[in-house]
C-alpha cells in the first residue's frame, strides 16, 4: 500500500520536505511493534535503495531551481526532481497553466510512471500546492488533470494551502478560484489548510513570537502525517470515501491536538484522552472568532474521522462528545457520519496525539472572503490582461466563478 | 536560476552600470582589489546565483563556494552579462581599462563618434537604424549565451539623445525580436535639473516609448536624487565620516540608483524562504496595460551610523518600513501613502532578517494607512530574501503604483508643451530624415491619455455588479 506525493512550487515542496522528514524521525523512533509497522509505513512513503538510503515516493515539481537548491542536506533522497529553471512562473495561474506545465509534463508523468513501478500497490496520490501563486497552483492543475486521465481509478487527494486574508500576492483570488475550480470535478477530496489559522495556531498554541514558514509547514506535515501514517484498519480508501459521501462535498479540514509550546512537552505529559478530546470538539478561538463575524452561520457537519495515536487506549465512550454532535447533517447514515481509527503506537514525541479530518461547511467561510475579492478585482477589469496573455479570457473566468458559486451555495445550503 | 542582460545606453546609463557592476559584485563577496574580503558566515552565497547577471561558461565554480578576487574570476571566464552602447567613447572605454577590465565582453561594448547632440530623434531616427543590424548581433550573442533569459534590465536617462533616443529604439527592437522577455527599464528623468535645452521634447518622446514597449520602469527624478543626497550630507555631516565623501552629487546619485537596482534584482538572485521573482513584478504591480511605472522606496540612512545610538534589530526593521514608504525616500515624486494618492498595488521586499510575522504587520499597517481602490486593498505582494545588502543586517525595498503617478506625467507633459506651443526648436528634430512629425501629436495624446487614465481610477465609482447565481440542478 503505498502513496506517491507530488510537491508543486515553492510551498508544496517546503510541505514535502517538511512532511517526509517528520515521517522518517516518526518511522525510526524505537517503538515496541517495530517490525509490522516500521515496514507498513517504509513502504508506504519510501524506497529503500541497495545502498539502504531512503527515497520517498515523491516528485518535486518547480520552475525555478533556486528553491530546491535551498534545502538542508539531510538523510533522504529524492530522486525524482523535475524542476526546470524556467524562472517561475510569475504568480499568474494562466501563465502556469498554459506555458510552464506544458515544458515540464512528460517528464513529470514519466518520473510518476517510474515511481509506480517501485510500488507493490498504489492506493492514491497525494499533491502539495499552494493555491496563491503560479506554478503551484497552475502547472499543478494541468498535472493533476493529467494524472486523472492517466490513472482514472487511482484516489487524488490535494493538499492545498489558502492564501492570506490580507494578502500575500496580487493575483491570488484569480489563482485560487481558477485552480479551485479547476480541480474540484476531477479529484477526489481537497484537504484545505488556512494559512491564517496555521499562523495563529504557531502564534497562540505554541508559542512562537515570530512565525517562520517552517513553523507552519511543520504544523501541516504533523498533521497529514498523523492522517496518512498506517492505521490498524489502514484503508485511505474507506477514509476519503466516508468523508466524502456526496460528490458536492469535497472540502476536508483537519484539527489536531495537542499544540503544545515546544519543548514543555514533558511536563504536560499526563494529559489525558478526555481532555484532549474536549479540546478537539470545542470550536478553536480562530474559528469562534470567523463565526463571530458573520452571524447568520450555522455549523454543519457531514462526516467526521478521527485517527488517535497511542499506546494507551481510548476508554469507552470518551468519543461521544465528537460522535454524537448535533451539528450532524441527517441524511448520511449514522455509522458512517463518524469513524474511529486508532493506532496502538505513538505518533512522533507526542504520547496521545488526535486528529480530526471533517468535512463541513466553516470552509465556506474562508472561500467566500476569496470569491468576494475576485469578483471585485474581476468586476473593476483588473489583472485581467496578464491572462488574457495566455488565452484565459472572461469566459474561462465565470465559469469558474460560476463553479465556485454552486460549491458554496451546495455547503451553504446543507 | 534566472538570468538578466543588462543594457546600458548612453552616457548616463553607463555611468549607472559603472557604479552597479562593482556594488552586484560586492554583494557575491568578490572584491574588485586584490585581496578577498573575509566571508561572514551569516552571508554565504554561492555562485551558482552569479549566473543571474554573469556568464559561467566554467561549471565547476558553479560549486565552489570559497570567495574569490575578481582576477579569479576573469580567469575562469566570467563575464558581466551586459550590452554596454553609447555614440560617445568616452564612458565606454574606462571599462576597458579601469578596474572593471576584462569583466565586459569586448563584442558586447559598442561606441561611436560624436554622440547625438542631444537630441531625441537623432538617436533614434538615425543611429537606431544606421546601428541596427549591429546591436542586433551583439544582443543575439549574449542572448544565445543564457540557459533561462528571464528579462532585460535597460539603463539610461531620457534628457539626452543617445540613452533617450538610441535607447527607446533598442527597446522596440528588443518587443520585436524577443517579445516573450521581459523589459525592465530603469530610467532617470532630469526634471529639476534640466541641463539641457531640448531636454523637455526628448524626455516626453521618451516616455511615449516606454508607455508603448516596457514591461515595468522604474523611473527615477533626479530632483529626488539630489534630496536624498542632501539627506545623507546632512546626517553624515552631524556624524562625522570623512569630508571628502560630502561632495561627490553625481557618484552619490548614481549609487543611489545601483542601490535600488540591487534590491530590485536580489529576489531573482538570492533565495527566500518566501520567494520573489522579477517577473512577479508585472503581474503583481500592473493591474491595467501601460499603467507599468512604478515608485520605488527604500530607507536611504544606514541606521548603524545614522543615529548613533545602537536600535534594537526590531527598531531597526520597523524604522526600515516606514523609511520606505516616506514619500522623501521615493525615487520619484510622489507620495505613497498620502492624500492624493490611490494606491493600486504595492509590494514589500524583506532582506536579511525579516520573518514572515513582520511582513504581516507592515501589510496590515499598510492597508491601514494607505489609500486603495475598491479592489486593490489586498494587492500587496510580499517577498523575502534571505541574504542582506552588504554591511546591513536588514533591508526593506518597497514598490508602489499609485495614481500619483500622474503628476510625474503632467510635469512631463506641462514642460513639452510650454515648448511645443511656441514650436521651439522643432526643426532640429524635423531636419533629421526619417524623423515622423506626427510622433509628436501622438507623444502627446498618449501622455494625455495615460493622465486621464490614471485621473479615471482616482475618482473610481465603485462598480457593483452582484456576484453570479449558482448553478441549481
Amino acid at each position: 500500500m503505498s502513496l506517491v506525493t507530488l510537491q508543486f512550487g515553492q510551498c508544496g515542496n517546503q510541505i514535502g520536505h517538511s512532511l517526509y522528514t517528520i515521517l522518517q524521525e516518526d518511522i525510526l523512533k524505537k517503538n515496541s511493534d517495530k517490525e509490522v509497522f516500521y515496514w507498513e509505513a517504509v513502504n508506504k512513503w519510501f524506497n529503500i535503495n541497495e545502498r539502504g538510503i531512503w527515497e520517498p515516493r515523491s516528485i518535486l515539481i518547480d520552475t525555478e531551481t533556486k528553491v530546491l537548491d535551498n534545502f538542508k542536506p539531510s538523510n533522504l533522497k529524492f530522486t525524482s526532481v523535475v524542476a526546470k529553471s524556467i524562472g517561475g512562473s510569475a504568480n499568474n495561474w494562466a501563465f502556469g497553466y498554459q506555458e510552464n506545465s506544458k515544458l515540464v509534463v512528460s517528464e513529470v508523468l514519466n518520473s510518476v510512471r517510474k515511481e509506480i513501478e517501485k510500488c507493490d500497490f498504489l492506493t492514491s496520490f497525494l499533491n502539495l500546492y499552494s493555491l496563491s501563486g503560479g506554478t503551484g497552483s497552475g502547472v499543478g492543475s494541468y498535472i493533476i488533470e493529467k494524472l486523472r486521465n492517466e490513472y482514472p481509478k487511482k484516489i487524488i487527494i490535494n493538499c492545498a494551502v489558502l492564501p492570506y486574508v490580507k494578502g500575500e500576492v496580487a493575483t491570488q483570488a484569480y489563482n485560487s478560484i481558477l485552480n479551485l475550480a479547476h480541480l474540484y470535478p476531477i479529484s477526489d477530496s481537497t484537504i484545505l489548510f488556512e494559512n491564517e489559522k496555521m499562523l495563529h495556531i504557531c502564534k497562540h498554541n505554541l508559542g512562537f513570537t515570530e512565525v517562520s514558514f517552517s513553523d507552519i509547514n511543520s504544523v501541516i506535515s504533523q498533521q497529514l502525517g498523523s492522517i496518512f501514517q498506517p492505521n490498524n484498519k489502514n484503508q485511505i480508501t474507506t477514509m476519503i470515501n466516508n468523508l466524502t459521501a456526496h460528490p458536492s462535498f469535497k472540502y476536508l479540514q483537519i484539527k489536531s491536538e495537542p499544540n503544545i509550546k515546544n519543548g514543555s512537552y514533558t511536563f504536560e505529559s499526563s494529559q489525558q484522552w478526555s481532555y484532549l478530546i474536549t479540546a478537539l470538539a470545542k470550536q478553536s478561538r480562530y474559528d469562534i472568532q470567523q463565526i463571530n463575524n458573520n452571524t447568520s452561520f450555522k455549523h454543519k457537519l457531514i462526516a467526521n474521522a478521527v485517527i488517535t495515536r497511542s499506546v494507551d487506549p481510548i476508554p469507552v465512550g470518551a468519543l461521544n462528545i465528537l460522535r454524537d454532535s448535533k451539528d450532524f447533517v441527517s441524511w448520511v447514515p449514522k455509522n458512517e457520519q463518524f469513524r474511529h481509527f486508532h493506532t496502538c503506537r505513538e505518533f512522533l514525541n507526542y504520547q496521545k496525539y488526535i486528529c480530526l479530518l471533517y468535512n463541513s461547511n466553516k470552509i465556506v467561510l474562508p472561500l467566500n472572503t476569496i470569491v468576494e475579492d475576485a469578483w471585485k478585482a474581476f468586476t473593476h477589469g483588473a489583472y485581467l490582461h496578464h491572462y488574457n496573455k495566455y488565452n484565459i479570457d472572461e469566459d474561462w473566468f465565470l465559469n469558474a466563478f460560476q463553479a465556485i458559486e454552486t460549491i458554496l451555495n451546495n455547503y451553504n445550503s446543507i | 536560476m534566472s538570468e538578466f542582460v543588462t543594457i546600458q545606453v548612453g552616457q548616463c546609463g553607463n555611468q549607472i552600470g559603472g557604479a552597479f557592476w562593482p556594488q552586484i559584485l560586492k554583494e557575491y563577496n568578490v572584491s574588485i582589489h586584490q585581496k578577498p574580503e573575509k566571508r561572514t558566515v551569516s552571508q554565504s552565497v554561492s555562485y551558482n546565483s552569479l549566473s543571474s547577471f554573469f556568464n559561467l561558461t566554467n561549471l565547476s565554480l558553479r560549486k565552489s563556494t570559497e570567495c574569490m578576487p575578481l582576477y579569479e574570476l576573469l580567469n575562469n571566464q566570467v563575464k558581466a552579462r551586459a550590452v554596454c552602447i553609447d555614440m560617445e567613447d568616452s564612458v565606454v572605454s574606462r571599462f576597458r581599462t579601469g578596474p572593471l577590465k576584462g569583466l565586459f565582453d569586448e563584442r558586447c561594448l559598442l561606441t561611436n563618434y560624436p554622440g547625438s547632440g542631444n537630441n531625441w530623434a537623432e538617436g533614434f531616427c538615425e543611429h537606431g537604424p544606421n546601428y541596427k543590424a549591429k546591436i542586433l548581433k551583439v544582443l543575439r550573442h549574449v542572448v544565445e549565451r543564457c540557459d533561462s533569459l528571464h528579462g532585460f534590465l535597460m539603463l539610461f536617462s531620457t534628457g539626452g539623445g543617445t540613452g533617450s533616443g538610441l535607447g527607446t529604439y533598442v527597446l522596440n527592437l528588443l518587443t520585436d525580436n524577443y517579445p516573450k522577455i521581459e523589459r525592465f527599464v530603469s530610467c532617470v528623468y532630469s526634471t529639476g535639473t534640466e541641463d539641457v535645452i531640448t531636454c523637455p521634447y526628448n524626455n516626453a518622446l521618451a516616455t511615449y516609448q516606454l508607455l508603448q514597449n516596457a514591461t515595468c520602469v522604474f523611473p527615477v527624478e533626479n530632483r529626488c536624487l539630489l534630496n536624498i543626497v542632501s539627506q545623507k550630507c546632512r546626517n553624515n555631516f552631524y556624524t562625522k565620516t570623512d569630508i571628502s565623501s560630502l561632495f561627490k552629487p553625481f557618484e552619490d546619485m548614481n549609487n543611489i540608483i545601483v542601490e535600488m537596482l540591487l534590491h530590485l534584482t536580489s529576489g531573482s538572485r538570492f533565495p527566500g524562504s518566501l520567494n520573489f521573482d522579477m517577473n512577479e513584478i508585472n503581474t503583481n504591480m500592473v493591474p491595467f496595460p501601460q499603467m507599468h511605472f512604478l515608485s520605488a522606496g527604500f530607507n536611504h540612512l544606514n541606521n548603524s551610523c545614522a543615529t548613533g545610538l545602537r536600535k534594537s534589530s526590531k527598531q531597526i526593521k520597523e524604522n526600515n518600513f516606514l523609511a520606505a514608504c516616506n514619500r522623501s525616500n521615493q525615487m520619484i515624486k510622489v507620495e505613497p501613502l498620502g492624500s492624493k494618492s490611490i494606491l493600486l498595488a504595492s509590494t514589500i521586499i524583506g532582506r536579511g532578517d525579516y520573518t514572515l510575522t513582520d511582513l504581516q504587520s507592515y501589510t496590515e499597517k499598510l492597508q491601514a494607512k494607505g489609500k486603495f481602490t475598491p479592489w486593490s486593498r489586498k494587492c500587496v505582494k510580499a517577498g523575502l530574501c534571505s541574504v542582506a545588502p552588504k554591511n546591513q543586517s536588514s533591508a526593506l525595498f518597497s514598490l508602489f503604483n499609485t495614481t500619483g503617478m500622474y503628476s510625474l506625467f503632467e510635469n512631463i507633459y506641462g514642460q513639452y508643451n510650454k515648448l511645443y506651443r511656441k514650436k521651439a526648436h522643432i526643426y532640429h528634430y524635423q531636419k533629421i530624415d526619417n524623423f515622423d512629425s506626427e510622433l509628436f501629436t501622438e507623444c502627446q495624446e498618449s501622455l494625455l491619455n495615460v493622465i486621464q487614465k490614471y485621473k479615471e481610477l482616482e475618482q473610481l465609482v465603485p462598480v457593483c455588479i452582484p456576484r453570479l447565481k449558482p448553478l441549481i440542478e
